[in-house]
């Protein structure tokens, strides 16, 4: 077991070094520079190529390609262009908010969406069913920024009771991940559904229903074990792709996360951090995954065996 | 599973309660025991060091025009003030300034300003090259002792002194405390300024604090914190003013603005700007070489209609100067009136009666809306434009190969003096002069002006470029840029001005 977690960490290394280089050669080949990003359109050309040569940009690729990886080598990021500062840093301070709005939607997702989903599967084509997929399907198509600023109309403007930006109590937090859950809650209640559906038609619920075993028994402690698999892994990328992809939400609720983070970086073509921020994630990426795989072998004693036994089967 | 359903009701139940108590926190609308004020930006700053707010007002500048200050300051009228700098002497040959400071001006950190202080702030804002308009003309610095700064410049520079009275870049800094903080510095500058607040924290990504210098010699100001919050989502900004969330939200969108007007617990500010939009038409382009094809331009134009498009209307008031109203050297001009038949008949005259084909180069934002509003506004006047729209730094790349036939352009004089708002838009050879006009007689009155100490003949001067620039149409001015803000009602002292700076230490509640 222990092998094959450590060969997982180490392929992460290889995946980070494909990332690395895409994301610098794209960062690299798109047109724009960094001096005329940062000054804007009005200002003198010779002071922008005043801050791109100190910036060390009118290099030519290869020698910044390969100051890049020396540099990485030795774990040293480099400073952001924009605000001159160590690019962790950055990542540091904005890495908790990310952090807490991701578990906080995972937390609402997994409350709303998997109940849901086994009831609409329990009573197919109910009422419950009907009701629950269609509010599921509607909240989910509707734009997060549009349904975002409506909540805040709503919540803040005209009942007072949360603010509307910031991160300076849980309150603040309440709104984004209530509208960030509204769209994985319903993907996971959809395949939580029919996960449900195929696991309930299994031979071994009617042998279990046969030996008298109560409804609740059989579908909390035999079916959900089994329909759980496919859910877990699509919640784990979901926990993923959350991590980096609050931007809309961190930009219309004026928070300070990842996602905000690197729009900023990309738009001033701030190369060192982009780099930086993206191989943080890849890299927690890579984990999650890993953290999922070994999930599945907790839950599903046969992937627990293939493990332990090196494969034997 | 009955059972269960009840817990979850009973949980989401729970929930809503606990959301219902926690009620309304906000402080918004006791004002009578007021004294701290939160104020909204876009963009958060990039470093707080005067420097690097020379190009950044919006955030740079707004926050670093509160902690520092300059040796002069130019005042509600206009006039120069001394302020750092007590007294000063310019030398009849015109290259030497001599400073007389103050010498009880002190530090947030309590040290005593000095002129190597002065020196050294000069030097570092030269060296940024962020000022290069000023800076470029400064041929030594010299801290005579502690209280007499010496400036030596290369020629004779009329617009000089109020360069350097107006110049963020060129606010005063603790030399002592920059030296040691190194490479920090530009984010937490602790102790580093002398004016009515002091840096307190800067939270990345969030907020910065600055609080009230209860030691300022002018008296310690009223509003005793200062949060600069940064909320880049325009409505979001809107509804944390009016939920009371923000006292101040710097750049409202125009969208926002009659909703906000409406409502009484709000105060909108709206002025006009310095930034003037115009038009260049590249005169390197055959076509554009013949002054009726540029008048034909001028004519075919509604600026009501271009500013109704562009910025719902309340953006932009229209000009047809170069210059604005505040500016040293200012010449009234009415703006373009549409003409389309007068436009038919310039370009017939002209050898196009069939109308032209022309390109115009923008880039994302307010130049693609002007680029898309011209294009259907001139096609009735024959002119038909071939939009073409690229990336930031590829139309810098693109204008300064002359490669555009037209293109908008917005720019501001980096202080209200023709000198700094007109050269580097009509004198040959300037980066900023995307008409390429070359008119010799204009090169030759901007070079006289800026050395000419009598007043009334560089006024003179100026009127007569822009004369030649309004009646064979180099440039077209299209419109000033409005500037807009909104604050809660009660603040008072609260005002947009055209630099963008808030002065707190003239607010209250």
């Amino acid at each position: 077991m222990y092998k094959y977690v450590i060969k997982r960490l180490l392929l992460i290394i290889p995946i980070l070094l494909g990332v690395v280089l895409i994301v610098f050669t794209i960062m690299n080949v798109t047109p724009g520079d960094p001096g005329r990003q940062m000054l804007g359109m009005s200002a003198p050309q010779e002071a922008v190529d005043a801050l791109n040569e100190s910036l060390g940009y009118n290099d030519p690729f290869p020698v910044r390609l390969f100051n890049y990886l020396k540099d990485l080598v030795r774990l040293d990021f480099g400073n952001s262009y924009r605000t001159n500062q160590p690019v962790f840093d950055e990542i540091m301070v904005r890495f908790p908010v990310t952090l807490k709005l991701a578990v906080g939607t995972m937390i609402l997702t997994i409350l709303i969406g998997i109940p849901l989903g086994v009831l609409a599967a329990v009573r197919q084509y109910s009422k419950l069913d009907m009701i629950s997929t269609f509010t599921a399907l509607l909240l989910a198509a509707a734009p997060s920024f549009w349904l975002a600023l409506l909540m805040m109309l709503l919540f803040s403007l005209h009942l007072n009771w949360l603010p509307p930006s910031g991160i300076d109590s849980y309150k603040n937090y309440i709104m984004p991940v209530m509208t960030q859950a509204v769209v994985y809650a319903a993907s996971t209640l959809r395949m939580t559904r029919s996960t449900m559906l195929e696991a309930i038609r299994q031979d071994y619920v009617r042998t279990a229903r046969g030996k008298g075993a109560s409804e609740s028994r059989v579908i909390w402690g035999h079916a959900i074990k089994n329909a759980m698999l496919p859910v877990i892994t699509s919640l784990g990328m979901s926990f993923g792709s959350m991590l980096g992809g609050t931007i809309v939400i961190e930009q219309v609720f004026g928070m300070a996360g990842l996602g905000s983070l690197v729009i900023t970086a990309i738009t001033t073509k701030d190369i060192p951090q982009t780099m930086a921020v993206t191989i943080f994630l890849a890299a927690l990426f890579c984990v999650i995954m890993l953290v999922v795989d070994l999930l599945y072998a907790f839950i599903d004693p046969r992937v627990k065996a293939r493990y332990t036994q090196g494969g034997k089967h | 599973m009955k059972k269960f359903v009840k817990l979850m009701a009973l949980l989401m139940a729970a929930a809503m309660l606990l959301t219902g108590c926690a009620g309304n926190n906000q402080s918004g609308n006791n004002t009578a025991t007021r004294d701290d004020l939160v104020i909204g930006i876009v963009n958060e700053p990039t470093a707080l060091i005067p420097s690097t707010a020379a190009y950044d007002a919006q955030s740079n500048g707004r926050i670093v025009d509160n902690i520092y200050e300059g040796l002069m300051y130019v005042d509600a009228n206009g006039e120069i003030q001394p302020n750092i700098a007590e007294s000063w002497e310019i030398s009849p040959d015109g290259m030497t300034y001599t400073f007389k400071l103050r010498n009880d001006v002190k530090f947030h950190n309590g040290d005593t300003l000095t002129a190597e202080d002065v020196k050294y702030s000069f030097d570092e804002c030269a060296k940024a090259g962020y000022s290069v308009e000023i800076t470029d003309a400064f041929v030594e610095t010299i801290a005579q002792d502690d209280t007499t700064f010496v400036l030596k410049i290369a020629t004779p520079n009329a617009p000089m002194l109020r360069n350097l009275a107006v110049a963020r870049g060129l606010y005063i800094m603790n030399k002592k405390v920059a030296e040691e903080l190194g490479d920090k510095f530009p984010v937490a500058p602790v102790g580093a300024g002398t004016g009515p607040y002091k840096f307190e924290s800067w939270e990345s990504g969030q907020n910065v604090v600055i609080v009230a210098n209860e030691d300022y010699r002018n008296g310690a100001p009223a509003i005793k914190k200062v949060t600069w919050k940064f909320i880049k989502e325009a409505s979001t900004g809107a509804i944390s003013l009016e939920t009371g969330d923000i006292d101040i939200y710097a750049d409202i969108s125009m969208v926002d603005v009659p909703n906000l007007q409406n409502n009484d617990k709000i105060q909108v500010s709206l002025i006009q700007g310095d930034y003037v939009y115009y038009l260049c038409m590249n005169q390197k382009k055959e076509i554009f070489q013949d002054v009726r094809v540029r008048q034909a331009f001028a004519y075919a134009m509604n600026l009501d209609e271009l500013i109704m498009a562009v910025t719902n209307g309340i953006g932009g008031t229209k000009t047809g100067s170069l210059t604005t109203p505040a500016c040293f050297g200012y010449k009234e001009y009415a703006p373009v009136e549409q003409d389309i038949e007068k436009a038919k008949q310039l370009l017939a005259e002209a050898g196009y009666p069939d109308g032209i084909t022309v390109e115009v180069a923008v880039c994302a934002g307010t130049r693609e809306k002007i680029g898309e509003t011209l294009q259907g506004m001139l096609k009735k006047a024959g002119i038909e434009v071939v939009f073409k729209s690229m990336e930031m730094s590829a139309l810098a790349e693109y204008a300064t190969g002359d490669q555009h036939d037209f293109l908008p352009q917005v720019a501001k004089g980096y202080i209200p003096d023709a000198d700094s708002e007109l050269t580097d838009k009509v004198v040959s050879d300037s980066w900023g002069n995307f008409s390429r006009m070359n008119v010799e007689r204009v090169d030759e009155l901007m070079a006289l002006a800026r050395q000419e100490s009598d007043s009334a003949k560089r006024i003179e001067m100026y009127h007569e470029v822009q004369d030649i620039v309004h009646d064979e149409a180099h440039i077209i001015p299209l419109y000033y840029v409005n500037s807009v803000s909104a604050a809660n009602a009660n603040l008072k002292g609260f005002v947009t001005r055209s630099d963008l700076s808030y002065h707190v230490w003239e607010m209250s509640w």
